[in-house]
């Protein structure tokens, strides 16, 4: 103990220090009740979002509200002692990476000019170690695989190509993508010296890919209508809870109920209220978001602790945006509040 | 040879119909450089004169035929040198007639060398496929005998495998991994016939990359592989029997193609030049510079060529009013021995000069000669040097120019090898015939500094005849101009002076002092006084409205200090020719150090000699680049500053050669 309190104190002091920075289910309420977009940033602009320019184009407020994440990842990066944590950090940070291949995949394919599509990048700075300029300047996939050599994201892409070629879209590049992030996730928690570190590292970011592979099956099998040998295959590895088989019948599924009755018995007990689809995306993130806040009260000394203030920060922004886009289309505050995870919305600005 | 070639404007007016003798005639004089019609009085009344695309299309299709042969045939014969220039109009059909009966005899053979290759190429594909499968050693009889069942074979990266194997589990299946293959598994899987999408949509899913082997295998896979390792041996038997066809091909048409193609470029060339025409009704009118003596020469071939139907006219440029107005610049066309010819890329490099003026060539030639001798003298190196050079000049054709260059400062380092009697950095061999730099550290910096006054005056000078040749009587009273070259002469005398024989005596330095003094007032004065003649003469009134007498005299002041100062800076900054030869010696003292060091240990063997050799090496590599830097500098700083104005444009014959054209893709060498 007195070992994982050498190698986690300092970052976790600045994970309190910048949680207590956090949007307070007040700011929440009042970002809600905001008359317009407008009045919502001025709101924005009385937190610690002070720095986004209510003036600029809501795509670069977006961008804007993302480089706080970006910095608080570089921060936290930057105070862990421990580099198999710090891989972890940066392994969770990689996701972003994937996020932005997947835009300059989506460029190509549209045949956009690198002026049309690096406005749409996160802005991920300095902890990014990939080429964004040679990437951005790609005019081909097998162009980009080529300028990645190196990376976790070359071998997958490459091993995707067959399939692109014969279907000539992008989504198997970016399935690949994103298993490629997850099982670089994966391999950077099982390669955590302690075992009690690997075992909070596991409950966070494990509970976390089984809420997205829950998230996801609903997405694959209720919006594009794959069926449940696809499901499986595109899902996500380094779940805790739920295993392949689960996901497997869970695919399966053909109603909510029967979707339900499949989960792990206290998922199941959690989400037995709900009766449609759409229902389950706000409850599963406030599972997440509980799972996450458990962790952050608990025994403080593991790399859980960074990884779910992160991924607390992302709901966050995430929460933001939301309510900014439907605020710009004009949506009524309680429809947006269904849409957002409750457990957000009821937080209180204590740390 | 310190003035480029004489230029006249030449005007030529023919018929329509003889448009095509005359452009041969042009051609094969070569140096014309054509004016664009539309820089001149008539092209700017609308009388331009357009391209024949038709004929131009023509050539374009045989470049097209002829670039196709080239490419299949590779020929290794040099490039033709065309001494008879070819009419336009009627040289399309002749090397259209060659072609077709080369075409006859080579595309046959090439069609089907390609054919050979393409089927090579996928059997190699399908042969690495099937290698891949040897492990499991499937047989292909029994698998396309399967009703019930579907197979299909591919790679599958290896951790997909779990998922794959759940993602089926609901249907009979076999997935039975080969062997790892660069991080993917060669996987076979199997599954009923009626689960056959299933099968499909859960490897697809899987990322597995099909092999796709043809549907006509048949029995086991190493016989498959046998098969098709004896069927690429007998194809690579008949591509090398092809190839040598496709060779001897080369050697019968080689030559005859190369010049079917610069022909072509040529008459390309030449129809292209016709934009830059101009056309009244039914004649056609070239207008262009030619070196004066050339004239006679071209008014008698077009006489011959058109049975004197052409008008051929010759006009001074000093006459033309654009030239007069500055819109049209005369080109310029340098005019060196072949040995000195190289040295007009360094000054191009610096500019182009305005046609009229001192062109620098000869004078910068000879100079980074002797400067580079004198501070890479050595017979050892020069000699290295001087064999570079010739290498580079034999083998790369496009580096020839720097090849002389490298060969002549060879030459001028073995010299002053001579003179310093180093070889190799030994100064033991041979009796130094002027001195060893190292121990005569004072005079060497002496003769640098004479040197040094020497190139400085030869500037001067430029720049006198420059500023008689323009007009600019006026300017030679300036601090750069004659005046100012008589200062600089006068001080350098003086400390001459002080450095062969002692201090001046007191007459001396007092008639000396009023010279100066004189011409220092001369310096400063000449531009107020110009400026207040113009203003009483009532002429650049604006000017001198604006800036008054005082002022223009403190403006003057600052020039003449700041020239009389570049004066000093310029002639100091020779010394860097001193210290780079000293430095030069004291590398070779270091390298002969670490020698003696190691000949103390071991001896006079292997390793002193290494050492030797390994140093002499970097000081050829580090040293020879230095020196060619800096004495570069010093040409372009202390000598061109002082007269160059530069803004020329260069003279472009209105025929280059297929290098220039950017043809020469495949075949051909350079001889």
């Amino acid at each position: 103990m007195l070992l994982a309190a050498a190698r986690y104190s300092f970052a976790n002091a600045r994970v309190r220090a910048l949680r207590s920075k956090r949007l307070s289910g007040e700011d929440f309420y009042f970002l809600l009740q905001a008359d317009d977009l407008a009045g919502l940033l001025a709101y924005l602009a009385t937190t610690s979002y002070g720095h986004v320019r209510p003036d600029l184009p809501l795509r670069s407020v977006q961008r804007h509200l993302f480089t706080t994440l970006f910095t608080h990842y570089h921060k936290i990066a930057g105070s862990l002692r421990h580099a198999a944590g710090r891989r972890v950090i940066l392994a969770l940070f990689a996701r972003f990476e994937a996020e932005n291949l997947k835009i300059l995949l989506r460029g190509i394919a549209a045949g956009h000019d690198h002026a049309v599509t690096d406005p749409l990048l996160y802005p991920l700075g300095p902890l990014s170690t990939l080429a964004w300029e040679r990437l951005s300047e790609c005019a081909t996939p097998e162009e980009l695989i080529r300028a990645l050599e190196g990376s976790a994201f070359a071998r997958p892409l490459a091993h995707a190509m067959a399939q692109y070629q014969a279907g000539g879209a992008i989504p198997p590049l970016e399935a690949a993508l994103d298993l490629a992030a997850f099982r670089h996730l994966a391999g950077a928690v099982a390669a955590l010296a302690g075992r009690s570190d690997r075992k909070a590292a596991r409950r966070v970011l494990g509970g976390y890919v089984d809420i997205l592979n829950c998230l996801w099956v609903i997405r694959l099998r209720v919006h594009f209508g794959l069926s449940p040998e696809e499901i499986v295959n595109y899902s996500l590895p380094g779940g805790r809870d739920i295993s392949l088989r689960d996901l497997h019948r869970l695919a399966k599924a053909d109603t909510v109920a029967r979707f339900i009755a499949r989960l792990p018995t206290g998922m199941a007990a959690r989400l037995g209220s709900l009766r449609d689809w759409p229902e389950f995306r706000p409850a599963l993130q406030s599972m997440l978001l509980r799972l996450l806040r458990r962790t952050l009260a608990s025994f403080p000394f593991h790399v859980g602790v960074e990884a779910g203030y992160l991924l607390e920060k992302e709901m966050e922004i995430r929460a933001v945006i939301t309510i900014m886009e439907a605020r710009a289309q004009g949506l009524a505050p309680e429809t947006v509040a269904e849409r957002l995870p409750a457990a957000l919305l009821r937080e209180s600005p204590h740390v | 040879m310190f003035r480029t070639v004489r230029l006249s404007r030449v005007t030529i007016q023919c018929p329509e119909e003889l448009i095509s003798p005359v452009m041969t005639v042009l051609g094969e004089l070569r140096l014309l450089h054509l004016i664009r019609i539309e820089e001149t009085h008539l092209g700017r009344m609308g009388f331009v004169a357009h391209v024949d695309r038709e004929q131009l299309g023509r050539y374009q299709d045989l470049l097209a035929r002829i670039r196709r042969l080239l490419d299949g045939l590779r020929p290794a014969a040099p490039l033709p040198q065309i001494t008879t220039i070819p009419r336009p109009d009627r040289e399309h059909f002749r090397i259209g007639e060659i072609l077709a009966r080369i075409e006859k005899r080579v595309l046959p053979v090439l069609g089907e060398e390609e054919q050979a290759r393409q089927r090579l190429a996928a059997d190699t594909e399908v042969l690495e496929r099937l290698r891949l499968l040897e492990p499991a050693d499937l047989d292909f009889d029994r698998l396309s005998a399967l009703h019930y069942a579907v197979w299909t074979a591919g790679l599958l990266p290896e951790e997909n495998l779990d998922r794959l194997e759940e993602s089926l589990s609901d249907v009979y299946h076999v997935l039975v991994p080969v062997q790892k293959k660069e991080g993917r598994f060669v996987l076979v899987a199997m599954a009923l016939e009626d689960d056959r999408e299933v099968l499909g949509r859960a490897l697809k899913s899987g990322f597995l990359e099909p092999l796709d082997l043809p549907s006509d295998l048949a029995g086991p896979v190493s016989a498959n592989i046998g098969r098709l390792a004896g069927q690429l041996r007998d194809l690579e038997d008949r591509l090398a029997l092809l190839d040598q066809q496709r060779q001897a091909l080369a050697e019968e048409y080689g030559e005859a193609l190369l010049e079917a193609r610069e022909k072509a470029i040529l008459c390309s060339q030449l129809l292209r030049a016709q934009e830059k025409f101009g056309a009244i009704d039914h004649s056609f009118i070239i207008t262009g510079w030619m070196p004066v003596d050339l004239f006679a020469d071209l008014k008698e071939k077009i006489d011959q060529a058109t049975a004197g139907r052409a008008l051929v006219d010759q006009v001074d440029p000093e006459t033309i009013r654009e030239v007069r107005a500055g819109t049209l610049r005369i080109p310029i066309l340098f005019n060196n021995p072949l040995l000195l010819r190289p040295f007009e890329k360094f000054t191009t490099l610096y500019g182009t000069p305005m046609y009229g003026e001192v062109e620098p060539t000869m004078f910068l030639a000879v100079s980074f000669l002797v400067l580079f001798g004198m501070m890479f003298g050595d017979v050892g190196q020069g000699a290295v040097l001087a064999a570079a050079g010739y290498a580079i000049f034999r083998r790369l054709f496009r580096f020839m120019d720097y090849g002389v260059i490298l060969m002549e400062c060879g030459v001028s380092s073995m010299v002053f090898g001579l003179l310093y009697g180093s070889v190799f950095g030994f100064e033991d061999l041979l009796p130094p015939l002027w001195m060893h730099p190292m121990k005569n550290i004072d005079s060497f910096m002496k003769v640098s500094i004479l040197l040094g006054i020497g190139i400085i005056s030869l500037g001067f000078a430029c720049n006198v005849v420059n500023l008689l040749r323009q007009g600019k009587y006026g300017d030679l009273l300036s601090a750069s101009g004659l005046a100012g070259a008589l200062f600089y002469w006068l001080m350098a005398g003086l400390g001459v002076r002080y450095m062969l024989a002692g201090a001046p005596g007191h007459g001396e330095i007092l008639s000396a002092g009023i010279v100066l003094a004189l011409l220092l007032a001369v310096m400063l004065l000449q531009k107020p006084v110009r400026r207040l003649l113009l203003r009483l003469r009532g002429r650049n009134r604006t000017q001198g409205l604006t800036k008054g007498l005082g002022l223009s005299l403190f403006e003057s002041l600052i020039e003449v200090g700041d020239e009389i100062l570049r004066y000093l800076a310029n002639t100091v900054s020779f010394v860097r020719v001193a210290a780079f030869g000293l430095t030069h010696a004291a590398l070779f003292m270091a390298v002969f150090s670490l020698a003696d060091m190691v000949r103390g240990a071991h001896g006079r063997g292997f390793s002193y000699w290494l050492i030797i050799a390994v140093g002499n090496l970097v000081i050829i590599l580090l040293e020879g680049m230095v020196v060619s830097i800096q004495t570069l500098r010093l040409e372009y700083y202390e000598f061109f500053s002082r007269f160059f104005r530069g803004g020329g444009r260069p003279f472009r014959p209105i025929l280059t050669s297929s290098e220039d054209a950017g043809t020469t893709s495949t075949g051909g060498t350079h001889q």
